[in-house]
């Protein structure tokens, strides 16, 4: 049995099988790449591209993200920037806007505070109170042209000069502001400056409010 | 069996070890991972990130019309790091070159910014110049000196100068020193923030990393009841006749009716919080409000409308003026007038038309001294008034009736022997012209937050103090002073009618014996006295000017430009007659 076995079998059926086999091994390897091999290599290439995908896609968003935060890092910096530039400006305005400024200028321009309050109602243009022509006061006693200095100094001001639209322009402003007060009083309202003088020379007596 | 056995007991033995090690390593790692976790993951973090303070901005104070009167700025430090500076300029030429291109543009001496480089040569930090604005900031920095950094310096600025400067304070060093900076700090104060984030070498933060982050909280705004362009003119107006007439201090008070708003407080000597250091330390105080004195005639309007009010006299009750008083007093001890006269025959008008000392001595023995005191007190004498000024208020001095001597007992009733602060005396003043009851003065008017809130509003509430009537009839009492008084001519307004007192007190000498030969004049006012809205007090410290004439000019100034400023329309009937003599 043993040597029945063991001479029939290795010549005939290595050929056989040889020749059987070799068909089918390739069927079964074409068989197996088909099942196995191919759909591995394509989970690898989309497991591979699917990583790659995320890498890249984790590259890109960090580089939009540290592309943002050098954005905002700019950004605030220019903010700050801006407050800043906003803050000074703002500073400056309110220095020259400040009220030692104002009223100095208003005197280099020739402007005077009445000291006799009146009126002039518009319902029936009656004028109330006593008016008189406003005094033309020293026009800077105690006190530095811009309001620095004097009695409420400004220190603020030390660096700030006046307006003047022209030197020229200036000089005349003043001396119409003066005329122009005068002849407006003495042709205007003659009865009211009148009605004031009485007043105050004194008998005690509200002025009487009749002028129209 | 033997050798098994040992086997056994080996592998038992190495198990144990092993179980051991595993164990340590079990332990540690839970004792990390777990236990210390949060401790460690903290440090890691601070490790890596950076802590960045974020600054708050102190709030403004504004006027009543939102007129900005103190306010907060950027300044900037221009600092050094000597050891960058000296590794980059190695010759002594090249570091003052350097230098004084800087110098150039601060204005500093280049010397100065030399020496403060060689102080410390292996020093990485320097300050070259304090607080400079940001236009020489930017300018500092254009220049791209190697080793010249800088850093951000919060200052104070005060645009209106010294208008109101004596309220506003001013911040030292240590912060805010004085006046509404210091009593309004809680409101005013900023609350710096902090954020933590992680960062890449450059400096830029790692996205998403921020770590914590607590918001800055900028100061409230306080907002006065001063209206600073009336300020202005007030502190001209007094500080002008102070000078004329050698006064060493002035003050003002302005103060509204209907809600007892101070309009403004002007004081003299002023300060410029800007330049603090320009002004004499007495100076940087608001003196209506911290300085008491003896008040004078002022007070005789408050005493008759106090005996009116409990019923004891009338505006027209007859009294017999002897020329000099001496009744009750002391032998050899006398009060007179500040006008020589023989016997005289007023009546409760007269007496406050004329101020006679002697006329309201008179009255004043219609009521016993206790219940005078008690009036006074409910005037707000002795009492601080509502203004939250802190320890820089006084409450004036009003001694205990029981303590009065016999004279005392009878000057009190014209402002001697007691003392009060300009701005009590403009209370007092505004409740008689409030029709009896006084509205608390008040200074600031709130704390306005950025989220819109409001806080530090005045909670006081209105007092009834005396009736309407004897309110209104001494204030009718004292038109006559303006209409015939013997200073009149200078306090008329035309077109206004006006109720006034004026006052003239002697100064006590210091050492306690009588009396100087300088006096502190005052003028209390109501405008328009037939429906009155403004207050105003005038006060001219210790001259040798010995009557209120003095203050009038200033007073009468003064009112002029309230009336006016806020529209105040003139009177139309005339002062009603008051008989003042029979």
């Amino acid at each position: 049995m043993s040597s029945n076995l063991a001479v029939a079998l290795p010549v005939s059926r290595p050929r056989e099988r040889a020749e059987e086999q070799h068909p089918r091994r390739v069927h079964l390897v074409s068989t197996r790449t088909r099942r196995l091999a191919r759909p591995k290599i394509g989970y690898a290439i989309i497991v591979t591209a699917v990583i790659f995908g995320i890498f890249m896609a984790q590259l890109l968003l960090s580089i939009a993200l540290s592309g943002g935060a050098y954005r905002i890092g700019s950004l605030q910096g220019e903010q700050r920037d801006l407050a800043r530039v906003a803050s000074a400006l703002n500073e400056k305005l309110q220095t020259v806007g400040s009220t030692q400024n104002l009223a100095a200028n208003a005197r280099e321009l020739g402007m005077v505070s009445d000291s006799s309050p009146a009126f002039l109602r518009a319902s029936d243009g009656k004028v109330l109170g006593a008016a008189a022509v406003a005094a033309h006061g020293s026009s800077s006693s105690g006190r530095s042209a811009n309001g620095a200095t004097g009695s409420v100094p400004n220190s603020l001001l030390t660096d700030v000069p006046l307006v003047k639209t022209s030197t020229s322009g200036h000089g005349d402003a003043n001396a119409g502001n003066s005329s122009n007060g005068a002849t407006e009083s003495s042709a205007g309202t003659p009865t009211n400056v009148g009605s004031s003088e009485t007043v105050v020379a004194g008998s005690g007596d509200l002025p009487s409010p009749t002028t129209h | 069996m033997k050798k098994s056995r040992s086997t056994a007991r080996r592998l038992t033995l190495t198990m144990i070890t092993i179980f051991g090690v595993v164990g340590v390593f079990t332990g540690r790692l839970v004792d990390l991972q777990v236990v210390q976790s949060a401790a460690l993951t903290k440090l890691a973090i601070e490790n890596r990130s950076s802590t960045v303070t974020t600054y708050g901005t102190r709030g403004a104070i504004v006027d009543t019309n939102g007129a900005v009167l103190a306010d907060s700025v950027d300044r900037f430090d221009i600092t050094a790091s000597p050891k960058v500076m000296l590794s980059v300029y190695k010759t002594p030429a090249l570091l003052t070159s350097a230098l004084t291109k800087i110098s150039a543009v601060t204005g500093s001496s280049t010397t100065d910014l030399v020496a403060a480089i060689n102080q410390n040569p292996k020093s990485d930090f320097a300050y070259l110049v304090k607080s400079v604005t940001l236009d020489v900031f930017d300018a500092v920095q254009k220049l791209k000196i190697s080793g010249v950094a800088w850093e951000p310096h919060p200052a104070r600025s005060y645009p209106n100068g010294a208008i109101a400067g004596n309220l506003l304070g001013f911040i030292g060093t240590d912060g805010p020193q004085a006046g509404i900076e210091l009593m309004n700090n809680s409101c005013l104060a900023s609350t710096n923030g902090q954020s933590t984030y992680e960062k890449s070498r450059d400096g830029t933060r790692i996205p998403g990393s921020t770590v914590k982050q607590t918001d800055p909280k900028n100061g409230g705004t306080v907002k006065l009841t001063i209206d600073h362009d009336l300020q202005y003119d007030v502190q001209q107006a007094i500080i002008a006749q102070a000078k004329k007439i050698g006064a060493p201090w002035a003050t003002a008070v302005v103060e509204r009716v209907k809600d007892g708003h101070l309009l403004a407080v002007a004081d003299y000597p002023t300060v410029d919080p800007n330049n603090v250091s320009g002004a004499k330390r007495t100076a940087l105080g608001s003196l209506a409000f911290s300085t008491p004195y003896e008040p004078g005639s002022t007070f005789k309007a408050m005493s008759a409308a106090s005996l009116i009010d409990a019923g004891k006299i009338t505006p027209t009750t007859r009294i017999v003026v002897p020329p000099v008083y001496t009744k009750g007093l002391p032998a050899g001890q006398y009060i007179k007038d500040s006008f020589v006269h023989g016997t005289l025959h007023y009546t409760t008008a007269g007496v406050l038309e004329n101020s006679s000392n002697i006329g309201i001595s008179v009255l004043s023995e219609q009521m016993g001294a206790q219940e005078r005191h008690d009036y006074m007190a409910k005037f707000g004498v002795g009492s601080k008034t509502a203004v939250d000024f802190g320890a820089e208020q006084s409450a004036g001095y009003l001694s205990p009736a029981n303590t009065w001597d016999p004279i005392t007992n009878r000057t009190v009733e014209f402002g001697q022997g007691v003392s009060a602060t300009s701005v009590q005396v403009a209370q007092i003043f505004e409740t008689l012209a409030n029709h009896g009851v006084r509205e608390p003065s008040t200074l600031v008017e709130g704390c306005y937050h950025s989220d819109g809130t409001v806080t530090d509003k005045p909670t006081t509430k209105p007092v009834r103090v005396i009736s309407q009537q004897a309110a209104d009839e001494t204030v009718k009492m004292l038109e006559t002073v303006v209409t015939g008084g013997p200073i009149s001519d200078l306090l008329k307004i035309p077109g206004y009618r006006v109720a006034a007192k004026t006052g003239t007190a002697q100064v006590a000498s210091t050492n306690g014996s009588g009396y100087t030969n300088k006096y502190i004049i005052s003028v209390a006012g109501i405008a328009p006295a037939e429906d009155p809205q403004y207050v105003v007090v005038v006060t001219f410290g210790p001259s040798t000017m010995g009557s209120s004439a003095f203050a009038a000019p200033a007073f009468k100034k003064v009112m002029t430009e309230v009336l006016t400023r806020y529209r105040v329309e003139p009177s139309t009937k005339r002062a009603p007659f008051v008989q003042t003599m029979w």
